[in-house]
């Protein structure tokens, strides 16, 4: 396995997860309940610092410096799915994109914690627990929300049904799958695929939600090749924009 | 119903019927959620000791928020209990360092309802402005019988205890042990900045030094 292909798989996995924690701070002060906004901006911030943990270990392999990656690229270099990038609309959107996202999540840090490369293992182990927790606030929420009123139900089907499609770009195969998977790094972007669609399916038996036909779904592909929605531009001048002032500043 | 109109907006405000004779409109009831109660084990040695309450729909959603709320960076967690407030009877409280234990006799078990036996625990407030700690539990009947076992199993002759919280063991939502112990792993290693660690003064003092420097040198 070429370093290469490792690089590309750390890339993605950080980029995600920097983009949907930045997203997801933007409902810190304004989420729906005082318990749940400092629920939603402590994962926020959970995302940002596995995002950090991944930035360090491209780092170790020679890239350049966490803050240098995060904060100077444009949004053509960023190897996240566009999930990850749409904007936070209603929060019932914002619940079901963390719902999708963190299930997808969960299954490759306990992969990732099997993996040979023991540095990658490490931060998975060290981190899955995390992402358990916000597996948990995802279903505990999906099932109370869509059973309370019509209102609630409808509309998380509606956003369900919005963001499955790019939820099933998170699978996106790299050009490197088969190198990878050969390896023994994990067991690819298929495999999870297949066991999140059991795992959301599952998840969903609570709730007042129901999942469309799989086959019916075209998975919106691209964002791991650096094509992105327009919304991802700004997110990134806005992140960036202390940063820019001055990029030598010690913080 | 319609209402007194009025061009000075401080009367529109009160919503004063047009007509005298009709009923005021009913107070309406406030949308809130219920209150939980938090306890967390900073450790599986430590006892579960009381630290909050939050608000939520349902003891699930309970614990959501409370994970977030009172178990965050620069602590450890082993595991939370969460009891729905009114779930919880509340001991009179002493005073000029009276034990409670001292006013719990075999005559609080007239009039008490006696059901199935069953675990209950305990939970001691040794010092006012302090938090509720979890002690044990006894098996009893009812909560009164409860109190009269936490006599024998807790008081101890040289402490006095204020005031004692007994909670049915089926009424805790325990979210703890190997399945769940992982999800407060990282807490320890999780700092918080406080503002002094910027030690943006420093900055300052160097920055107006270098700006006298500049200015003496033109």
């Amino acid at each position: 396995m070429t370093e290469e292909a490792l690089k590309d798989l750390l890339y993605k996995i950080a980029d995600d997860q920097l983009i949907i924690g930045h997203r997801n701070s933007e409902w810190t002060g304004v989420g729906p309940l005082l318990e749940e906004d400092i629920a939603f901006s402590s994962m926020a911030q959970d995302k940002v610092g596995h995002s950090l943990a991944f930035y360090n270990l491209l780092h170790e392999l020679g890239e350049q410096d966490p803050d240098t990656i995060a904060f100077t690229r444009n949004a053509e270099q960023f190897h996240n799915c566009q999930l990850v990038e749409l904007p936070i609309g209603e929060y019932d959107f914002s619940l079901i994109r963390h719902f999708l996202f963190d299930h997808a999540e969960l299954i490759r840090f306990q992969m990732l914690a099997d993996c040979p490369v023991d540095e990658i293992a490490q931060v998975a182990k060290k981190l899955r627990g995390e992402v358990k927790y916000h597996v948990m606030h995802a279903n505990t929420w999906i099932s109370q929300l869509s059973n309370s009123t019509e209102e609630a139900k409808e509309r998380l089907q509606k956003s369900l049904e919005e963001a499955l499609p790019y939820a099933l770009g998170i699978f996106e195969p790299s050009t490197f799958e088969k190198e990878i998977v050969d390896a023994g790094i994990y067991l690819g972007e298929k495999a999870i695929e297949e066991q999140w669609k059991e795992n959301i399916a599952a998840a969903l038996e609570d709730s007042a939600l129901s999942l469309p036909d799989w086959n019916l779904i075209t998975p919106v592909y691209g964002g791991r090749y650096g094509k992105h929605t327009e919304h991802l531009q700004p997110l990134l001048e806005e992140m960036s924009e202390v940063f820019r002032v001055d990029p030598t500043a010690d913080w | 119903m319609s209402f007194l109109n009025s061009l000075d907006p401080r009367i529109n405000r009160l919503h004063i019927p047009e007509n005298f004779g009709n009923p005021f409109p009913a107070k309406a009831t406030k949308d809130q959620f219920v209150t939980f109660e938090v306890f967390v084990q900073p450790k599986e040695s430590k006892p579960y000791q009381h630290e909050g309450i939050v608000h939520a729909p349902t003891t699930e959603m309970a614990f959501i928020f409370a994970k977030e709320q009172f178990s965050r960076r620069g602590m450890s967690c082993s595991g939370i209990w969460i009891i729905k407030t009114d779930e919880i009877q509340v001991s009179p409280f002493t005073e000029n360092q009276d034990d409670i234990y001292d006013y719990i006799h075999e005559e609080i078990l007239e009039g008490a309802q006696a059901g199935e036996s069953e675990p209950y625990h305990i939970f001691q407030l040794k010092k006012r402005g302090k938090q509720h700690q979890h002690v044990g539990q006894v098996t009893a009947n009812s909560f009164e019988k409860a109190l009269l076992e936490a006599k024998n199993a807790f008081a101890e002759a040289e402490k006095s205890i204020l005031n004692l919280w007994v909670v049915k063991d089926a009424d805790i939502f325990k979210i703890e042990g190997e399945d769940f112990g992982d999800i407060w792993d990282t807490l320890p290693d999780k700092k918080y900045r406080d503002a002094i660690d910027y030690r943006a003064m420093d900055k300052i003092k160097r920055f107006k030094e270098e700006q006298r420097l500049k200015q003496q040198k033109a």
